[in-house]
């Protein structure tokens, strides 16, 4: 229970964090983005295997996992992450295509503005999500794999 | 049949998440198809038969999709979807910067500049796109059929 406060305590952090920048992560949405991210993400969870999902549940319950089980979530948290990292290139990709095809038109520069200022929310969304999520578990993981050695 | 199903449901997913992208953005998802563009990713892809046979290569898939487990090693089928991919990136990269550099050359139609470039960007988004939603979940399903036999 303890480390679920603790989990939480880090976020509230770095929200707050983020509020000393005048910022707010609340308010840093694109609706297309958020749509792609929703259905990639259920996409995703369609196609993630099964026992990854039991030994992960494992290892949030603090159990020690072999040395084969360590490996194969290894892999699949490092996949999850590439994948992430390749969605958030191909998303830049797309927006500039978008934006540059319209960049005829009157709302040229504005459009162009706006795409580079929206760019920024999928790496943010990527590294968000290694800070957040894959790495607390990797890191977990790995310190497993150092204890039993 | 449960599989085909899931596969089927990842394939709707990913479309539609592209659908929607582009339809917020203000594009069709029909934009996207440029049969160039695609050519020259297929014209990298081909350049996996340099070092492995077609035979390798359907094996590979078929393994990718749970079909022939002791066909070939498993690890010769991960690299050879892997080095697809790649390929297949570096032909997008080079006809991207082929797009950048026809549009750069032609500045005197300053109008058409915009669609050019977006253009110069389609083989990367195919080759990526591809890579991304196909061939590394298929590495993926690969991999782990290798790491469930290995013994460590």
């Amino acid at each position: 229970m303890k480390h679920v406060f603790y989990v939480l305590f880090c976020l509230l952090f770095f929200g707050f964090c983020t509020r000393l920048t005048g910022l707010s992560l609340f308010e840093m949405y694109d609706n297309a983005l958020l749509l792609f991210m929703g259905l990639a993400t259920l996409a995703q969870l369609v196609i993630w295997p099964r026992e990854s999902g039991s030994l992960l549940l494992r290892l949030l319950r603090r159990e020690v996992l072999s040395g084969a089980e360590q490996q194969r979530l290894l892999y699949q948290l490092r996949f999850v992450g590439r994948t992430a990292l390749h969605y958030c290139v191909l998303l830049i990709l797309l927006g500039a295509f978008s934006a540059l095809g319209a960049v005829d038109s009157q709302r040229s520069m504005v459009t162009l503005g706006l795409f580079v200022s929206v760019a920024l929310l999928a790496p943010l969304a990527c590294l968000l999500l290694q800070l957040w999520v894959l790495q607390p578990l990797i890191q977990a993981i790995e310190k497993q794999k150092a204890a039993s050695v | 049949m449960v599989k085909g199903i899931r596969v089927l449901t990842y394939v709707a997913l990913m479309g539609l998440a592209f659908m929607g992208f582009m339809k917020v953005n203000g594009m069709p998802l029909s934009y996207l198809w440029d049969s160039v563009s695609v050519a020259f990713v297929v014209a990298g892809w081909l350049y996996i038969f340099v070092n492995f046979s077609l035979t390798e290569v359907v094996q590979a898939f078929a393994q990718g999709f749970g079909f022939l487990p002791s066909a070939q090693p498993l690890l010769l089928s991960h690299q050879i979807l892997g080095q697809l991919g790649k390929n297949g990136l570096l032909a997008g990269g080079i006809s991207m910067l082929l797009g950048v550099f026809q549009s750069l050359a032609n500045l005197e139609e300053i109008a058409a500049l915009g669609a050019a470039l977006a253009l110069s960007l389609l083989p990367l988004i195919w080759a990526l796109g591809i890579y991304t939603v196909f061939l590394q979940p298929l590495q993926s399903t690969i991999m782990r059929q290798h790491l469930s036999t290995e013994e460590f």
